[in-house]
């Protein structure tokens, strides 16, 4: 499982065009977490295929307000970076 | 502090940012704004449909390089509207477009005239925004601006509803226009220089987003230096003057078939903001068989993105073609062999297409048109047969500009984009060439340009039938010519004299010269309803997906000579 994380300011439909750009390349979403914080929003999307992801990087980080979208190792139990267990 | 209403505020920010034209509908939902348009000094234009609307919207932006308003309704307002922002978008063309909304509390009840705007427009805008209170309108107009006219050109959104439109502020509107920021990447410039110092034949590849940038001068120059033959795309035409002797003409699915010689035997291409789309390329594995591929964009995403391994520089075109321009040895003395090939190509790709048949050919009509049409020409160009036609046969030199929907293929979009470019440029003759199919389309917005006094000139390349979808049954249905035919076809000329223009019918090859004629000196708007013979394609064509080897040539004299001929061109 490949993850991507993006940062981006709190702009409304952002989440909405990030998911647009897997959906428009039939890139399949297997998990989502979104969080949104003081200093912006964070989404981690899952994906099966590392190609698959390099393929959506650049156009997501293209959107307006991103600050970066990167593919970030994921340990078992974890969201962005922080333990959910 | 002042205190201003919402719809107000609205205007004023996008009056500060120099948009002073709107392309819209009122209705329920955006009334209030409309109120506030009828005691501004923007010009109002009433449309008939909402992508029409939207399709001036674009046409002015493409001629003032500069954002364009556009204003509708809720619900099928939107819905409308969404057509016309895709057609801009996929063409890159920055049109700012407001949606009128239910007010904030009947919003997600299945209102009357509700339509989820917002996200009905992701899609197709590079970004859109939903205001929530009057407070917030400035600065949502000052990003909107920004996200349209920042790097790669294109549409933007905003959704406003009818209470915050109608609600007082006490937000004054930002003066601060801002500061307009692009991409650039130049890391591969030192390659890029020894790609282009080390080739023996290049290519450059004009895009629309050449276009943009107003740079045909300035490729020119760099074409003479490097003495390399200049082909362009579909959007790209009209980029260069095509009676220089350097430049080639069209390329692409329905191109001159001298640019896809030159393209299978150049070592370099120097493409020049073009996204390499499937009807450039064809089938990609044969586009390019020996070439390098240096790919200039102001769009980061596009380098490499339908092309593999191109050595790419993102920013915009102008400034990469100076710099390009002032980094490489004049060749213009060394590459004599390659222009004389490639010229030799472009004198044999030229037909004689002055036909004096009857039933009245197509190509005729464009020999006409590019014979009298003056050289400042603005011509709009609908999608389907006429349109492919006009980018092979029409010769745009001087100062004429071709404009049309090459991306989304928008059929209706001649006309509207054609008032639209009139306003925008309102001493140059505007011209739209437009099939019988996608005349209909739009073609209440003849009645808009009587009203306001736009005397747009449209040609209806008329063969009774949706052209281009019947050459396709013909070539690859096994002629199962259905649906396609119009078995009762209106008299346009009468259509044209019923809403308070004029108009004139062509049958004979003989009467296509004086029509393009009576239609330029018309004050009023004009139609020229040509009929012309439906049996005759536009050839040749490379089949959607194919490779060069399927091409259908028909009488393109290409088909008819061997390749030991080809290969003694110009040698």
């Amino acid at each position: 499982m490949v993850k991507l994380r993006i940062l981006a300011d709190d702009e409304e439909g952002t989440l909405q065009r990030a998911i647009f750009e897997f959906s428009k390349r039939n890139i399949p979403i297997e998990g989502l977490f979104y969080r949104r914080g003081t200093s912006g929003i964070t989404m981690q999307f899952s994906l099966n295929r590392e190609e698959d992801a390099q393929k959506v990087l650049r156009n997501l980080s293209k959107i307006y307000g991103v600050r970066n979208a990167e593919i970030v190792l994921v340990k078992e139990g974890e969201i962005f970076g922080e333990s959910i267990l | 502090m002042n205190v201003i209403k919402g719809a107000k505020i609205l205007l004023e920010s996008l009056y500060e940012r120099g948009l002073d034209t709107v392309f819209g509908i009122p209705g329920g939902a955006n009334l209030a704004i409309y109120d506030e348009l009828f005691s501004s000094n923007f010009l109002n234009i009433l449309a008939r449909q909402e992508a029409s609307a939207v399709h001036m919207a674009d046409g002015y932006a493409r001629v003032a390089r500069k954002p364009a308003v556009c204003l509708v309704t809720s619900g099928p307002g939107a819905t409308n509207m969404v057509t016309g922002m895709a057609t801009a978008y996929v063409d890159s063309s920055p049109v700012i477009g407001i949606t009128g909304q239910v007010s904030t509390r009947a919003m997600g009840r299945d209102s009357f005239q509700e339509s989820d705007a917002f996200d009905l427009m992701i899609p197709v805008t590079k970004f859109n925004f939903k205001v929530k209170s009057p407070e917030e309108i400035p600065i949502t107009v000052d990003k909107a601006y920004k996200v349209s006219m920042t790097g790669r050109f294109g549409p933007v959104s905003i959704d406003v509803p009818a209470d915050v439109a109608m609600k007082d502020a006490t937000s004054r509107v930002s003066g601060k226009i801002p500061e307009l920021l692009y991409e650039t990447n130049f890391e591969a410039l030192s390659q890029a220089l020894h790609a282009l110092n080390s080739s023996q034949r290049p290519v450059i590849l004009v895009g629309g987003g050449a276009k943009w940038d107003d740079c045909g001068a300035d490729i020119m120059k760099f074409a003479e230096k490097m003495g390399s033959p200049v082909i362009t795309t579909v959007m790209g035409k009209g980029a260069v003057p095509e009676d220089h002797p350097l430049s080639m003409g069209t390329t692409g699915m329905f191109g001159r078939w001298s640019t896809q010689q030159l393209m299978n035997e150049t070592d370099l291409v120097i493409a020049l903001g073009t996204r390499f789309s499937d009807r450039t390329t064809s089938k990609t594995s044969d586009f390019l068989p020996s070439a390098k591929v240096i790919h200039v964009d102001i769009d980061g995403r596009e380098i490499g993105k339908n092309v593999d391994g191109v050595i790419g520089l993102t920013g915009s075109c102008i400034e990469i073609v100076s710099l390009l321009n002032s980094h490489i040895q004049d060749y213009a003395g060394k590459r004599i062999q390659w222009t004389v090939r490639a010229a030799s190509m472009k004198s044999f790709c030229k037909c004689d297409i002055n036909y004096g048949d009857q039933p009245l050919k197509p190509q005729k009509l464009i020999y006409e048109m590019s014979r009298l049409l003056p050289d400042d020409v603005i011509l709009t160009a609908d999608v389907g047969q006429h349109q492919m036609f006009a980018a092979h046969y029409f010769e745009t030199r001087g100062r004429r500009n071709f404009i049309t929907s090459g991306g989304l293929g928008t059929m209706g979009f001649g006309l509207p984009a054609a008032i639209g470019a009139k306003i925008a440029a309102p001493d140059r003759k505007v011209v739209s060439l437009v099939g019988d199919g996608g005349f209909q389309m739009t073609f209440s917005e003849f009645s808009t340009a009587v009203e306001n006094n736009v005397p747009v000139f449209i040609i209806v390349m008329n063969n009774g039938s949706l052209g281009m979808v019947r050459q396709f049954q013909k070539q690859f249905y096994n002629h199962h010519i259905f649906s396609t035919d119009y078995e009762k076809g209106p008299n346009f000329a009468k259509f044209a004299e019923a809403m308070g223009g004029n108009g004139v019918v062509v049958e004979k090859a003989s009467e296509v010269a004086d029509a393009i004629k009576a239609g330029l000196k018309s004050d009023v708007p004009f139609v020229a309803d040509v009929r012309v013979d439906v049996m005759e394609d536009c050839l040749p064509m490379i089949p959607a997906g194919a490779g060069r080897s399927s091409v259908v040539f028909g009488k393109c004299k290409w088909g008819n000579i061997s390749n030991g001929e080809i290969a003694n061109f110009g040698r």
